[in-house]
Formats: C-alpha cells, sequence, structure tokens
C-alpha cells in the first residue's frame, strides 16, 4: 500500500467516524461477553471450579455457577467491566504457560490454583485486565454460591417467612455453623 | 336510540367518582361505599389483585433471575426509576418506567410513580406518625406559605378512625410533639436502639427515641380478620404485596372492602383527561377518561369527585381542566394552582459503629425499622437559624459477616462460616421543606404523551433553609452518636434530587382564603366545590412526619362531609 493510498483510507475512516459515530458507539455496545466462545466459556468452568472446587460439598461445576458468572456478566455487569474481563481472560493461558509452561486448561488443579493464588497474592506481578479479570470473575462466583439454594438452605439458611422479632437475642445462641438469615 | 342513549348515560352514572386508586383513593372508595354510595374509581394503571397479581412474593431469593438484581439493560433504560430503593428485580414491575411516562425537568427531580391498582402503597415504607398541633400551627407561627385552615384537633377523631381499621402498631409514648393514636403493640427497640434512646434522653433532655409507628398488624384485631388480613410474618418484603396483609395497602384493605360492599366499580386502564364543568350550574359534572389501550374517549358522571391522582397528577389533571370559567384550571382563581410544591429532605444520613453489647444480636426481622425520633428543633418555638426541623429514623443491627481471602477449599470453609459483624447505626434525616411559589409545576406548553396529556414540567429544588437544616441534622447527630460511645460516626450528604423522598406534596393547597389557595377546610375546591382533592397535593405544608397517614385521615374526613353536603343538596 503506497502513502497516498493509506492516507485515503485514513481520511475515509476519519470521516465515516464523524458521519457515523451512531454505528461505532454501537459496536462498543455490544456486551463483549455474548461473544465468547465455547473454549473462553470452558475457560471460566475451569477457573470458577478453582475458585469454588468441589469438596466434601457441592463445588462450582455441581452448582451450576459457570452459567451465573456468565448471565450476571452479560445482563448486570457495566460494559467497560466486561470488556475488561473478556481482556483479562484472553491473557490467562499465557499467563498458565509463563508459569507453568502449558495453558490454564491442560494445567494441573494444583498448578491453577497455584496461578491463580499467585494473581491474587501478587496483582503487581500481572497485567491489569487479568487481575481484573480474576477479582471480578472471584466475586461473581462467591455471590453466585451464597446465593445458591444448597447454600441458602444448607449452609446459611434463608428463611421466607420468620414470623418472629427478638431485639436481645443472645450471641451464644447463634450457630454460626448453621445459622438462620433471620438472626445477624 | 335515544332511548339506548339514555340508557348510555345512566350505566355512566355514578354517586360519586374517585379518581385514582392509591392510598387515599382507596380510603374515599371505602368511604364512599361504607354510607351505600354507588362508587366509580378509575386508575390510570393495570389492575392489581390482592395476593393474584403479586408474581414474587413467595420466590425465594435463589428463584430470581438475577440475584435481585436489576438488569444493565433495564437500569440504562430507566436512570430515574433506578435511583429509587424499590427498584429491584423483585418491586419493579410496580415502579413506572421512565420512557412509557416522560415529564419534563426545568431542575434535577426523580418523579417515582407507582402506576397499577393500589398505586403507591404497595410500595411504601409504613411508617405512620399523626401530625400534632405545632405542625399545623407552623406556617401561621413561622411566617410562611399560608395558614391551615385546620388544626389538629379537628383531624384527631379521622386518625382514630382510619388506624384502626388501616392497623397502626406503636406504644403509646405521651409525646405532645408525636400524638398516641389508636395502637397495636410496637415493634420493640433492640438491644442498641434501647441504649440509644436511653443515653440520649440523659445527654439530650426533650429529645425521645421511640419504636417507630407502622402500619402492620402486630395483633391483629376482629376488623382486620374481616378485611382477610392476618398478623405480620416479619417477611420484611413488604415491596412485593404481602399475601397475609400484614401491612395496609389499597389492594390488601379498602379496595376488596369497598368491593365487598357491591357498591364499587373499578375501573383500571384509564387515564382521566379532564374534569367536566357546567359553566351554568357552577358545579363538575363528571370526567373524560381515555382507554390507554383502545385510546378510546369516553365520559362518567357523578355529583361528586374525588381526586386522588397523586400529587404531581393531580395538580396536572386540575391544570389540564380549563372551560370559559376556568381557563388556567379548575379552581384557579387565585392563581397560584401548580404552585408552593414542597417534599421532604431526605438527603442526609449519619452511619456509625457501635463496640458495646457484644453478647445481644437480633432474631427475626423488624418491619418498623427501628426507631423514630420525632422532632426537637424548634418545635415550641423559633430556636435556631433556619425554620423548622426534622425527624429522624434510627436504626442498629449486626450483620453475619464473611471476610474472605484467597480461593479453593479454604475460601468454600470461610463461606461456610460466618462471623457475626458489630453492631451498625444509621440514623436518616426527613427534613421539612418551606413551600415557595418559585417551586411549582407546569404544563408544558407543547409536548404530549401518549394519552393526549400534556407532558408536566417540574421545578422544584432545595434552598439555603435546608442546607442550613442539614448541617444542623448533621452536626446533632454526631454529637448524639459521639454520646451514645457509637464510634467510626460518618455524615453522608447523598446529594439526591427532590423527588427521590417520594414525599412531593401541594400545588392545590388548602387555605382560609380563595385568593390564596385552591381548597378550603374541607378540601373542597373554593370555586368548584363539589370537587374534593384529598392527596397530597392539598398540603399547605409538609411538616416532618411519613405524610401517608394524614392524607387518609382528610380522606375520610372529606368523604363524611361530601355526603352530608350531599344529602343536604349543597353539591
Amino acid at each position: 500500500m503506497n502513502r497516498r493510498i493509506a492516507l485515503k483510507h485514513v481520511a475515509l475512516l476519519a470521516g465515516a467516524a464523524a458521519v457515523l459515530p451512531g454505528c461505532l458507539s454501537q459496536a462498543e455496545r455490544e456486551p463483549a461477553s455474548t461473544a465468547l466462545s465455547a473454549s473462553q466459556r470452558q475457560l471460566v468452568a475451569e477457573v470458577c471450579e478453582t475458585l469454588l472446587p468441589r469438596t466434601a460439598t457441592p463445588g462450582a461445576h455441581d452448582l451450576g455457577l459457570p452459567q451465573y458468572v456468565l448471565k450476571m456478566l452479560a445482563d448486570c455487569t457495566p460494559l467497560l467491566e466486561q470488556r475488561i474481563f473478556v481482556a483479562g481472560l484472553g491473557q490467562l493461558d499465557a499467563a498458565a504457560q509463563r508459569q507453568h509452561g502449558r495453558s490454564f486448561g491442560a494445567s494441573s488443579v494444583a498448578q491453577r490454583a497455584a496461578l491463580l493464588e499467585r494473581i491474587d497474592q501478587q496483582p503487581a506481578d500481572f497485567a491489569n485486565e487479568l487481575v481484573g479479570f480474576y477479582r471480578a470473575i472471584r466475586q461473581l462466583t462467591i455471590d453466585g454460591y451464597t446465593n445458591s439454594k444448597y447454600f441458602m438452605t444448607k449452609q446459611v439458611v434463608y428463611e421466607l417467612v420468620p414470623g418472629r422479632y427478638n431485639g436481645y437475642y443472645p450471641v451464644s445462641k447463634v450457630d454460626l455453623a448453621y445459622p438462620r438469615h433471620g438472626q445477624s | 336510540m335515544a332511548n339506548l342513549n339514555i340508557d348510555s348515560v345512566k350505566a355512566r352514572t355514578f354517586d360519586a367518582i374517585v379518581i385514582g386508586s392509591g392510598m387515599s383513593g382507596g380510603w374515599a372508595a371505602k368511604e364512599f361505599t361504607d354510607k351505600g354510595l354507588k362508587t366509580l374509581v378509575v386508575e390510570r394503571g393495570r389492575q392489581v389483585e390482592h395476593n393474584k397479581d403479586y408474581p414474587t412474593t413467595n420466590l425465594n431469593p435463589w428463584e430470581f433471575a438475577h440475584n435481585g438484581k436489576v438488569p444493565r439493560a433495564v437500569q440504562e433504560a430507566n436512570p430515574i426509576a433506578s435511583r429509587c430503593y424499590v427498584f429491584k428485580e423483585d418491586a419493579m414491575h410496580f415502579v413506572v418506567k421512565d420512557q412509557e411516562h416522560p415529564y419534563v425537568q426545568e431542575k434535577p427531580f426523580d418523579w417515582i410513580r407507582g402506576y397499577q391498582v393500589g398505586g403507591k402503597s404497595l410500595l411504601w415504607a409504613r411508617q405512620t406518625q399523626r401530625w400534632s398541633k405545632y405542625d399545623f400551627e407552623g406556617p401561621a407561627r413561622d411566617g410562611f406559605a399560608i395558614d391551615w385552615p385546620i388544626r389538629y384537633d379537628d383531624l384527631a377523631p379521622w386518625y382514630s378512625h382510619v388506624e384502626k381499621f388501616a392497623g397502626i402498631s406503636g406504644n403509646r409514648d405521651g409525646l405532645a410533639e408525636l400524638p398516641d393514636g389508636e395502637f397495636m403493640p410496637g415493634f420493640p427497640l433492640n438491644a442498641v436502639e434501647e441504649h440509644f434512646r436511653q443515653r440520649v434522653s440523659k445527654s439530650h433532655p426533650g429529645r425521645h427515641v421511640i419504636s417507630a409507628r407502622c402500619a402492620h398488624l402486630s395483633q391483629p384485631q376482629p376488623i382486620h380478620y374481616e378485611q382477610g388480613r392476618v398478623q405480620c410474618q416479619n417477611r420484611n418484603l413488604c415491596q412485593r404485596g404481602c399475601p397475609f396483609g400484614g401491612y395496609f395497602s389499597s389492594n390488601s384493605s379498602t379496595l376488596p372492602w369497598a368491593m365487598k360492599s357491591g357498591h364499587l366499580t373499578l375501573k383500571p386502564d384509564l387515564v382521566v383527561q379532564t374534569i367536566l364543568y357546567d359553566e351554568q350550574r357552577g358545579r363538575a359534572t363528571g370526567i373524560r377518561v381515555v382507554d390507554t389501550h383502545t385510546k378510546a374517549t369516553v365520559e362518567y358522571y357523578a355529583p361528586v369527585i374525588f381526586v386522588n391522582a397523586g400529587a404531581l397528577n393531580t395538580n396536572l389533571l386540575l391544570l389540564n381542566s380549563t372551560s370559559h370559567r376556568f381557563p388556567t384550571g379548575l379552581g384557579n382563581d387565585s392563581g397560584v394552582l401548580g404552585q408552593y410544591v414542597a417534599f421532604h429532605n431526605y438527603s442526609a444520613r449519619v452511619f456509625a459503629e457501635y463496640d458495646g453489647l457484644p453478647d445481644l444480636t437480633t432474631d427475626g426481622r423488624n418491619p418498623a425499622g427501628g426507631g423514630y425520633l420525632p422532632r426537637f428543633r424548634n418545635v415550641l418555638k423559633q430556636e435556631t437559624g433556619f425554620l423548622r426541623g426534622y425527624a429522624a429514623s434510627f436504626g442498629a443491627s449486626r450483620d453475619l459477616v464473611q471476610p474472605t481471602h484467597g480461593l479453593g477449599a479454604s475460601l468454600k470453609q470461610q463461606l461456610e462460616r460466618p462471623a457475626l459483624g458489630p453492631w451498625r447505626v444509621h440514623a436518616g434525616m426527613m427534613g421539612e421543606t418551606i413551600p415557595k411559589a418559585t417551586n411549582y409545576v407546569r404544563l408544558d406548553p407543547t409536548r404530549k404523551d401518549a394519552w393526549d396529556m400534556p407532558l408536566l414540567s417540574v421545578s422544584v429544588d432545595y434552598d439555603d433553609n435546608d442546607a442550613k437544616m442539614k448541617q444542623d441534622f448533621f452536626e446533632q447527630f454526631t454529637d448524639m452518636f459521639t454520646q451514645a460511645g457509637f464510634t467510626n460516626i460518618r455524615p453522608q450528604d447523598s446529594h439526591q434530587a427532590p423527588g427521590l423522598d417520594i414525599h412531593e406534596m401541594g400545588g392545590v393547597r388548602m387555605g382560609h382564603d380563595a385568593k390564596t389557595s385552591l381548597l378550603n377546610r374541607w378540601n373542597q375546591l373554593h370555586a368548584c366545590p363539589n370537587v374534593y382533592v384529598t392527596d397530597s397535593a392539598c398540603m399547605t405544608s409538609t411538616s416532618t412526619q411519613n405524610p401517608s397517614l394524614t392524607y387518609m385521615a382528610l380522606t375520610a374526613r372529606a368523604v363524611d362531609h361530601a355526603v352530608r353536603e350531599l344529602k343536604k343538596q349543597n353539591l
């Protein structure tokens, strides 16, 4: 491409931007998360399971948390944060390569946890987008977990109809291993 | 054909018409039908039948699509509604969407509306404090607005009347500035709220922390069971509509009661465009409505009309009801229709923590919300650099906290074993604002909505008195909190626009004199006495109390008057 044609392209682009600002902003307004590929969604699921793995109790996969994260990302997350999420997700495999010489998906469970621990503990070592992605998916996964039917019926019991109020309830009577939402 | 027309007019003629089915319209319907009058209630919004139309009322948190949050697209399309605390996934279907019902903001004003049968009575915060004599005497004593044409004693029996039926919980506190009413047992203060009450009574004699009085059935009486309502079950999910009828709403109480009488005709989905006026007789004859779906217009007739459309919409309707006799709006001989709009200043809060009483917490939920401090500034005489004063809410609670770090199995364990956080306390200001001619609503000269009604243009703002009062609130509560031993005291100015308090009032104020007011002491238009306005538009001043109880009492009193006047053929 010679210089004259290149300049013409620049001028055309500038003109289009000036004439059709709505088109450009429309593209920008498209939620980035709706364009996630199957492999990216798989990666999200692997991160969720690393954050809250199955132990003696159900983990992220068992509770459908990856689907929750993707839905809340697409429906309720500001667009700028969505773009950071997707950009950071895209950097995860490269970070895993540097750390363990293999992609996140090909890493062992321990290696996945070690990488996320490092992002958690030493964020300065990683790109802003990757740290932003980690913090966002961690919070969404926690929200999905603590809002799940499992958690709200088996761990911290939600009461739709408490039918009582006591303003002088002894703390000694609160069972923190099995607290009820009416108690706080 | 002629007979058909006569039959049709007859079918569209009632003993009374009530415009609006919210807090005050529901009461007008109940009172008229109790007295045997064939009553038409028209409502601009859709039908919301008790229980049948509360789609979210029994949903558990995990059954909502978005964990209770409002999807981003809905938020972006509704910046005004999104600022309202009830606009969440569980109740957003009861709040008007910005674009469906546009209005003009000459100054920032968040107009929060509930267009459905029951109106905002489904969504209200259910606080019910009587006004005192000091409130009705306020404008005359302090020289603002105009004198109220009624006093506390005029309204006291009607407060009792509505309290018994609606069901109010509260304690008999014996305070002149907040008269006692017909109460079921109050919801108790918790340990820290009681601690604050005791400290304040010593550090600031004359200031009282009481249990907030609210429209919840703490101990239902036969009259409530007769309405099909039972004891409040402490769900605190009221904004969804209550399957127990545990709190008062038009939907659970007045409207089904009126329907049971057989005298009520309830027509939703009708916007009233104008009140019809007979120039010869000097009386209103009926209303013209437009069907919100078909856009067809039809007229209804009655010898008496109650306007209960909700403060600003009542202004809009009267401004739009023009005739040869009333070129600037029905009853507007004074020229002050739409002016002297006021509200409550809710823009200030103070937060803090308390290290004491660590061995106590709460169990269950308190629908009253906690404590209430009646106005203590300028009650008996002017004593500060600003006019009037503020009441305040006060509440204390402890949360389960899950301070988390890291990930994996240890994160799960942290989440499963929450700790009990510290006591957190908060106070919220409810400030009286001064009605002024410069705070007004008017019709937009050109733009109309989808139902051919002019858009309402709103010009309402805070003033210097509000700023001084807010500063005093911050200072006084910082002092009271400090002396109560609270720590980490944080005053917070929300900078919210007027309107978000959802206590807009006035524009069609009551007064002695037809030259400076619209309504007389019975809420009749001075110049068209068979039209009554008994919703928040009638308010001459705002005082500091949550106002709904006063609208209910004014409405019941006005219906009683109207029926007596009808019998005497004075209307």
